[in-house]
């Protein structure tokens, strides 16, 4: 009963520090709010800013297709209407001009449609299409080089049947004519024309099926996102609350609170107590409040109720077991920053929107408490069974159990 | 004169703790290299996205056509996979093992070839970027292998002989893994192709200058709760010179601390932030003093330790989320890409961005570094009127 009476006042402070509530909720909200704004949150979607395109077509008509000119083509094709809201197309004269839109950051990139680039489709030469980029632009030059390049396999596939007819025509000792060879490139020309609606239609080649529910891009960034924020901060959070240890015995009141009739394992469980339940409201608190403002779907309540214990537990055996090393309150938060974003850091918790990881990052998080709380949280947020987090929950415990044991010993020495 | 001897005072003091080490130069080179390989850098793996093929169709031959064009791709790689239920391979895409998934329905190459409209099951999460980037990836495939099917079945001429189609297939199929028309990227400036450290690092410096304001404010605040800065005016020193010196030790931090970083930009990540030194030095005074500024009004503004804490932390979290140090301005909404590009940090990026990525000439970081020092003006007047000795 003593225990809890003096996590009780324990909490009553923390709760009336503007510190500890920040790293509670306003850092992890403002730090998920700010890219959920960014990435079209508020918008209904993501409406990135125009890619402007410089383009200087030099293509040069060939003496077999007189009229036609594969670089109108392409030039008509990044005029499409359906592309106008992506991309703005400046058309160049020359090639140097175009390359120093993109030099002065007029342009960030620019289309360089060579002058054989008709001719190469008649004959070997080679003529390859340049795609000359910011370098610092990442979006807009892969949006461009992907339209670009869905048109030029149109042209090469053209290329590819005439040569593949022509092939099995020499094989059985036929000739094959040049205007053999021109029907067949419209015959796959048109055929191409219907390749889009095979591709994209109700009807499309390939049937897609989503294993998320989420249908908001920006629900779908954001919930990975704050699971690793949770974790990150609930660390800092326990590390923080259980400082009122060292805060006490700095200012005489833990040793006055000794030399009264509670035992000593009491008031330690009162301590510990109180940085639980700070946790715990924590948790409880950024889950639902994410819920609500951004729309996070955590999973069914009880495997997210299991992977939140199993982060409440770890974080505060964490925190306890950081503060069983320290001596005074001014060393605290640099070597509780440290070991907190060091160890985040290894766990996944800055990581969670980027895809194709190096497997030897996930490997590493195995070795810390955050990687194992965020595994239990994801697993739960993908849609997994109490069962399936009940794995990632027992080796949180295990990790907290550790850490109690290491700051018990800790404790013991420093307060006999 | 007093101004660098106070200074010096609060460099010692900062010198002497190692911690301070920690968040000055440990922690960005850690997340530099952290997120630089996230971008891409180090190049050593494979950076495609992986996406598992089931194949129901194992007698058919354009499965293994398929599997060979996304092979070839740049962007996906395929996974075989043998006898995974489908809800299996839904949970290793949503657990994100794969990026994405296909399943090759049986009898898909006989009636494919035959010209009937066999479907792809393709298992995806539209709303990942990952998942967005392997549809694509695949899908591109996937045209390529019906356009194989289309040429084999021009050139067959009518012809129902499968020896003379299989053949025709399999040189399309060869034919699509050097297509006829080439796509040639090249990178503006340095022309080293792309780098993920060079896209990390700019970032991460303009990120770790603000968090190494922690420790300088601690310094400035601990005298003011001493009343050291009020014992100080009973001397001769002025205001000006007790305000210039700890203004001056921010600088000398924030420099030192983004030379070092760009010094490690350069030699072990490769980014040739030094090929213009005049400008680059000019980039990092313009930083180092804007940092020093708002340093000094973090300082002015806070009553205690926690609260130095939480303003810089408050200010590397919207200056530098909203600035680009993490994630590049334009991949984000228009609107914020507008607003990010107001912010002193976004220009700070472009600056480092124009001489190490943008192979600039030294000119084109005058206009960042004037913006920073507008910016640094600002700070020191308003933490100027905000200063208090007691």
């Amino acid at each position: 009963m003593k225990a809890l009476h003096i996590a009780r006042k324990d909490l009553y402070r923390f709760f009336r520090s503007p510190f500890v509530l920040a790293f509670m909720l306003v850092l992890p909200l403002l730090q998920t709010g700010i890219p959920y704004l960014a990435f079209g949150g508020l918008e209904g979607g993501l409406n990135v800013e125009k890619t402007r395109v410089s383009v200087v077509n030099l293509d040069q008509p060939v003496e077999q297709a007189p009229g036609f000119l594969a670089g109108d083509l392409l030039l008509a094709a990044l005029r499409d209407e359906r592309l106008s809201q992506v991309l703005t197309i400046t058309e160049m004269t020359a090639e140097s001009k175009a390359r120093a839109a993109v030099d002065g950051q007029q342009a960030d990139v620019a289309v360089i449609i060579p002058a054989s680039f008709t001719g190469s489709l008649f004959d070997d030469t080679e003529a390859p299409l340049v795609l000359y980029q910011d370098p610092a632009a990442t979006l807009g030059p892969a949006i461009v080089q992907e339209i670009i390049a869905s048109f030029a396999d149109g042209f090469s596939g053209s290329r590819l049947a005439v040569d593949v007819a022509s092939a099995q025509a020499t094989a059985r000792g036929e000739a094959f004519s040049e205007a053999e060879k021109m029907a067949l490139m419209k015959q796959y020309g048109a055929w191409v024309q219907s390749l889009e609606a095979r591709l994209a239609g109700p009807h499309a080649v390939i049937q897609r099926q989503s294993p998320s529910n989420d249908t908001d891009p920006a629900t779908s960034l954001v919930g990975p996102l704050m699971i690793g924020l949770m974790v990150f901060f609930a660390y800092f959070v326990g590390a923080i609350t259980a400082q009122s240890l060292i805060h006490e015995d700095e200012q005489g009141t833990l040793a006055r609170l000794f030399r009264t009739a509670t035992p000593r394992t009491t008031i330690l469980t009162g301590k510990f107590l109180a940085v639980l339940g700070a946790l715990t409201v924590q948790i409880i608190l950024l889950i639902a409040i994410g819920g609500w403002l951004f729309g996070i779907a955590w999973g069914d309540p009880l495997p997210v109720a299991l992977g939140g214990l199993g982060l409440v537990i770890t974080a505060a055996g964490f925190g306890v077991m950081l503060m069983s090393f320290l001596k005074s309150t001014r060393q605290a938060f640099l070597v509780m920053g440290g070991a907190v974003m060091l160890t985040g850091m290894a766990g996944g918790t800055m990581t969670t929107t980027f895809a194709n990881l190096p497997p030897a990052l996930e490997t590493i998080s195995l070795f810390t408490p955050q990687g194992w709380a965020m595994r239990a949280l994801e697993t739960a947020m993908r849609g997994g069974t109490i069962i399936e987090v009940s794995g990632s929950a027992a080796a949180c415990l295990a990790i907290a159990l550790l850490c109690l044991a290491i700051s018990a010993l800790k404790l013991r020495k420093r307060f006999g | 004169m007093r101004i660098v001897t106070l200074a010096r005072k609060d460099l010692a003091q900062i010198a002497r703790d190692w911690k301070s080490a920690l968040f000055l130069l440990a922690m960005p080179i850690l997340f530099t290299w952290l997120f630089g390989l996230l971008f891409g850098g180090g190049g050593e793996t494979d950076p495609r996205l992986p996406v598992g093929i089931l194949d129901q169709d194992p007698a058919g031959v354009l499965s293994s056509h398929l599997e060979r064009l996304l092979e070839a791709s740049d962007a996906v790689r395929p996974v075989l996979l043998e006898d995974v239920p489908t809800d299996e391979l839904e949970r290793q895409v949503r657990d994100e093992k794969l990026a994405a998934a296909i399943i090759v329905p049986a009898g898909f190459s006989d009636e494919t070839l035959d010209g009937q409209a066999t479907r792809l099951t393709l298992i995806v999460d539209p709303n990942s970027p990952a998942g967005q980037a392997a549809d694509r990836g695949v899908q591109a495939a996937v045209a390529r292998l019906l356009g194989a099917v289309e040429a084999s079945r021009l050139s067959a001429q009518g012809s129902s002989d499968p020896a003379a189609v299989e053949q025709g297939l399999n040189l399309a199929v060869d034919g699509w893994l050097q297509p006829q028309v080439d796509i040639k990227v090249e990178r503006a400036g340095l022309d080293a192709g792309y780098d993920g450290f060079a896209q990390a690092s700019a970032g991460m410096i303009v990120l770790f200058a603000i968090f190494g304001l922690i420790t300088p404010g601690y310094v400035l605040l601990a005298e003011r709760q001493s009343r050291t800065l009020g014992r100080m005016l009973t001397t001769t020193a002025t205001r000006t010179e007790i305000i210039g010196g700890h203004v001056l030790a921010m600088f000398t931090v924030g420099f030192l601390q983004i030379t070092l970083l760009t010094l490690f930009g350069q030699f072990a990540l490769g980014v040739d932030y030094w090929r213009q030194p005049l400008a680059m030095l000019l980039m990092i005074a313009a930083m180092a003093l804007w940092t020093a500024s708002l340093g000094l009004f973090i300082s002015a503004i806070s009553k205690n330790e926690n609260q130095v804490v939480l303003i810089a932390l408050s200010c590397l979290l919207v200056l530098g989320l909203m600035g680009g140090a993490i994630f590049p301005l334009d991949m984000t909404s228009s609107t914020f890409c507008t607003i990010g590009h107001t912010l002193p940090t976004a220009w700070a990026i472009d600056g480092f961005q124009d001489i190490a990525l943008r192979g600039l000439s030294g000119a084109a970081v005058l206009l960042p570094a004037g913006v920073l020092f507008a910016y640094a003006a600002l700070f020191f007047v308003l933490a100027v009127r905000r200063f208090k000795f007691e």
